[in-house]
């Protein structure tokens, strides 16, 4: 139960009913950083995040948050201290940017919640850092996918929690909005010291803006560290079964995945195959 | 900038508003009927200057079916507006968890051993409806149930439906036995009709209508988060299946008081909130009291028009808000495509 982990979890198993997706899971979140969740589909990398977040109840093992276990606190108090967003949530019709981020607020309310002077000002600077202050009386269902995604951001950050667990924060984005949102959580993490860990699709944008990385297969940890350390030919053919090529790439000297292949499996060869 | 649609201080107004057109309906609804009072003379009543006559007409027949009318429309109101909000399904309605087929159902298998007009059915009828509705939304919540995992909307409405058309065949089959009289109480039950506007009964509704009502506007704040979906309203941090449980009890339990009284009503709660919705926005502490009184008023005004138009025999309320509703309905679906 180390303090300076944000999120550590220990011997985790999940399971949907009887089919364990993921298997005495060990894993530690170091608090202040970037860190992202890869992996290929299906390999359990969401279903940690909501094990982490208590959407999913674990099977068995532990959850410490902030070296607390989290059985042990209310759903409130998690909720003071950890921020969750899931993959494509949906806001209901004609509900406005503010009333959505003010939501943010509920695990800090009590009673009927009606806002007070403390509770305004956090939305409105929540509203200022996502950049949606000329915004806040817009319909959220009428703002862009980029837009949107901001205000969903903001209400976690309405939360003020230290911690925020993000599902594909860049599902269904055009590239210039994935690297806004990025950006965005980007400069949260080194002006607020928000940690933030979030489930990536594009291994690219993990390498870019990650801290460390935690490559996941069959619910597995594969491979924990620094972008660096993940962005291996050798740990992407054990996760994803590619043979990638990875080179640093100029502007950020990041690692980055350009080419990649299909390995496939014990190295048959194709004329083998058709012979056979 | 865009001009806000619905603020707090709009809401507020424009449900004074609609409490203030219920209030207008129900005085237009104690002066006319069969027997036409003048308001003067129904004021009178109320001072309690009447004569006879006068009282008889006004506390005995009119106001208590106003009261029930209002009563169930509310409840009918409250119930849809939070099965829509916990299901996340604009088409949602109380009967979509098998409510109205159950206690259809338990009504139809009471009238089959007993007949309706029977001294016990005073209290058995509502009791038994009452059962039934609480009853079928129970094992929709049973059978839906998986260890381990949350509660899925998808999973209760498609239950709901098939214990619904499951209730709907067992009910086929006992109607098949029924005499001409039960029939026709049946089917009147079916389409909707203010039966129990007895004092007796109301006594017991309104007490249980009003306190659940206090309990779902306390938890509206819950309903918002609800409303964004179990995962995100887990995030924020509310107890999901404690609340989502007791929320929708509370809207099963309104409902069925109400069906046990009068009838059939379900169509209320599938369109009040939509009505509410357009006026007031999602916020749960505007939209819940708007949907109520939309609720109240759809039902306070079709039940008039039933008293006051004679349209042939005594048509059953309920099918008048369905045709008068129907085609605004279509209009608000059309709209929001």
């Amino acid at each position: 139960m180390n303090c300076t982990n944000s999120i550590a979890t220990e011997n985790l198993d999940v399971a949907y009913d009887e089919t364990v997706i993921v298997r005495s899971l060990d894993m530690k979140i170091p608090h202040g950083k970037i860190t992202s969740i890869i992996g290929p589909n299906g390999c359990g990398k969401s279903t940690v995040l909501k094990a982490v977040g208590r959407i999913l109840k674990p099977k068995s093992g532990l959850v410490y948050l902030s070296g607390d276990d989290i059985r042990k606190l209310s759903t409130k108090e998690v909720a003071q201290k950890m921020a969750i967003l899931p993959q494509t949530p949906t806001a209901p019709r004609g509900l406005t940017v503010s009333e959505l981020v003010a939501y943010g607020r509920f695990p800090h309310q009590k009673g009927f919640g009606k806002l007070t002077p403390d509770d305004k000002k956090i939305v409105q600077w929540a509203l200022l850092v996502t950049k949606l202050t000329e915004f806040e009386h817009r319909e959220v269902d009428t703002l862009s996918g980029g837009q949107r995604q901001r205000v969903w951001i903001a209400m976690a950050l309405a939360q003020k929690t230290d911690l925020i667990l993000l599902d594909e924060p860049t599902t269904y984005l055009d590239l210039a909005h994935q690297l806004e949102v990025l950006e965005l959580l980007h400069d949260l993490n080194r002006s607020q010291e928000v940690t933030i860990v979030m489930v990536l699709h594009d291994l690219n944008l993990a390498a870019r803006f990650s801290d460390y990385m935690i490559a996941i297969r069959d619910g597995n940890v594969i491979k924990y560290g620094t972008p660096n350390e993940v962005m291996t030919t050798d740990v992407l053919k054990d996760v994803f079964n590619i043979d990638a090529q990875i080179v640093r790439e100029p502007r950020t000297s990041r690692p980055v995945c350009i080419t990649y292949d299909l390995l496939r499996s014990d190295d048959l060869n194709f004329d083998e195959v058709i012979a056979v | 900038m865009k001009n806000r649609r619905f603020t707090t201080r709009k809401g507020t107004f424009i449900i004074l508003i609609m409490f203030l057109v219920m209030l207008a309906i129900a005085i237009i609804s104690i002066n006319s009927g069969k027997m036409n009072l003048t308001p003067g003379e129904v004021l009178n009543v109320l001072f309690g200057n009447g004569t006879d006559k006068q009282n008889l007409i006004v506390f005995e027949f009119r106001l208590p079916r106003i009261i029930l009318a209002m009563l169930v429309g509310v409840s009918m109101g409250a119930s849809g507006c939070i099965m829509q909000s916990l299901l996340q399904n604009d088409m949602a309605s109380p009967g979509t968890l098998g409510i109205s087929s159950g206690s259809g159902m338990f009504v139809l298998i009471f009238v089959v051993i007993f007949s309706a007009q029977g001294v016990s059915s005073a209290i058995t009828l509502p009791f038994l409806a009452f059962v039934g509705g609480m009853t079928a939304a129970l094992l929709v919540f049973l059978l839906s149930y998986r260890r381990g995992r949350d509660i899925s909307p998808i999973g209760l409405i498609l239950t709901g439906v098939a214990l619904s058309s499951g209730y709907g065949a067992f009910t086929m089959l006992l109607t098949l036995k029924l005499d001409q009289n039960q029939m026709d109480f049946i089917q009147r039950w079916n389409a909707g009709v203010l039966w129990g506007d007895d004092w007796r009964y109301l006594v017991i509704l309104a007490p249980w209508t009003l306190l659940l009502l206090a309990y779902v506007m306390y938890k509206s704040r819950i309903l918002n988060t609800l409303h964004l979906g179990n995962e995100t309203a887990t995030g924020l941090g509310v107890a999901v299946k404690k609340e989502f449980l007791g929320l929708s009890i509370a809207a099963v339990a309104l409902s069925s008081g109400s069906v046990a009284l009068g009838g059939n009503f379900f169509f209320v709660g599938m369109i009040s909130p939509h009505v509410a919705r357009k006026l007031v926005g999602p916020n749960h502490k505007l939209l819940l009291p708007a949907s109520c009184l939309s609720g109240a008023i759809i039902v306070l005004l079709a039940d008039t028009i039933t008293r006051t138009i004679s349209l042939g025999t005594n048509v059953p309320t309920g099918i008048v808000i369905t045709i008068l509703s129907t085609p605004y309905f279509l209009y608000l679906l059309a709209k929001a495509n």
